[in-house]
C-alpha cells in the first residue's frame, strides 16, 4: 500500500500545486 | 516496476492522458489565441507567455471546477437519492450515512481497518467524510481561481474596450463568469444523469461502472 499511497500523493498534491498556480496567475495579472 | 505499472494502470493512463491534453490545449490555445490577435490587428504571443497568462488559466479552471462539482454532488447525493435499475445507486431502502456497524466504524473496525476508522469521535467523524470534504475543497478552489482569472481576462478586455475595468466581486455577479460556469454545469449534470440511467437497461461487460451482462434491469446497486 506504500506504492499506491505514491499515486494517491501525486495527484493530490498535482492538483493543489495546479490551481495554486492558476491562482497566482490570475492575481499577477488583475 | 511491470507489477507497480499493472496494479497502477488506471491512474497512470488518466495522468498521462490529462497531461497530454493540457500541453495539447496550451498549443491550441496558443494558436487560437493568436489568431485572435491578428485578426484585430495586436501582437501575438509566445507559448510561455499563453501558459502563464489569464486566458489559459481561466480556461482551464472553469473546466476543473465543474468536474470537482459534478463528482463532489454525485459522491454527496448517492448517499441519500436513489435510482431503482441502476449500478450507479445503492440498493433501495440503504439511503443515508448507514450504521456504524455496516460502515465498519469505531467499535465495528476490522482488524485491516484504517486507524482513523478506528479512532472514533472527531476523527472518524471527520475521516468518514473526507472524499467529500477534499473533493470539495478542490471544487472551491477551482471556482475561485477561475473567478481570480476570469475577472483578470474580462478586465483586459474591457481595458482593450477603452471600458472601466470591474471590482472582482462585480464580476461574481457578471454575464460573464455566470456564463463559463453554467456551460460547463449543464454538460456536466447531463452525462451523470445519463449514467445514472443508460446503466439501466444497457452494459458494458467487464466494467465496474455497469452491471453484469445477465444481471435483470430492475436491479439495483449490487444486488443481483
Amino acid at each position: 500500500m506504500i506504492r499506491v499511497r505514491i499515486v494517491f500523493s501525486v495527484y493530490l498534491v498535482g492538483v493543489i500545486v495546479g490551481l495554486t498556480y492558476f491562482i497566482a496567475v490570475g492575481l499577477i495579472h488583475r | 516496476m511491470r507489477r507497480y505499472l499493472r496494479e497502477n494502470s488506471l491512474s497512470i493512463v488518466f495522468g498521462t492522458m490529462f497531461l497530454a491534453a493540457l500541453v495539447g490545449q496550451a498549443f491550441a490555445g496558443q494558436a487560437e489565441y493568436n489568431n485572435q490577435q491578428q485578426t484585430l490587428g495586436l501582437d501575438t504571443i509566445s507559448w510561455f507567455e499563453y501558459v502563464t497568462s489569464a486566458d489559459y488559466a481561466v480556461d482551464i479552471t472553469e473546466n476543473w471546477q465543474s468536474e470537482y462539482l459534478q463528482f463532489l454532488l454525485y459522491i454527496l447525493l448517492t448517499i441519500w437519492l436513489v435510482q431503482r435499475g441502476s449500478p450507479e445507486s445503492k440498493v433501495l431502502g440503504s439511503e443515508g450515512r448507514e450504521t456504524d456497524e455496516a460502515q465498519r466504524v469505531g467499535g465495528y473496525a476490522t482488524t485491516d481497518s484504517s486507524r482513523w476508522a478506528k479512532a472514533g469521535g472527531l476523527v472518524t467523524s471527520l475521516y468518514s467524510r473526507s472524499l467529500g470534504l477534499v473533493m470539495g475543497l478542490i471544487f472551491v478552489g477551482s471556482w475561485l481561481a477561475q473567478s481570480i482569472a476570469g475577472w483578470a481576462t474580462y478586465n483586459e478586455q474591457r481595458i482593450g474596450q477603452l471600458q472601466d475595468p470591474l471590482s472582482w466581486p462585480t464580476y461574481l455577479v457578471s454575464a460573464d463568469f455566470w456564463s463559463r460556469s453554467l456551460q460547463n454545469w449543464q454538460s456536466e449534470f447531463l452525462a451523470i444523469g445519463s449514467m445514472v440511467v443508460l446503466s439501466i437497461y444497457l452494459r458494458e461487460r467487464g466494467s465496474p461502472e455497469s452491471k453484469p451482462v445477465g444481471v435483470a434491469d430492475n436491479a439495483t446497486g449490487t444486488e443481483d
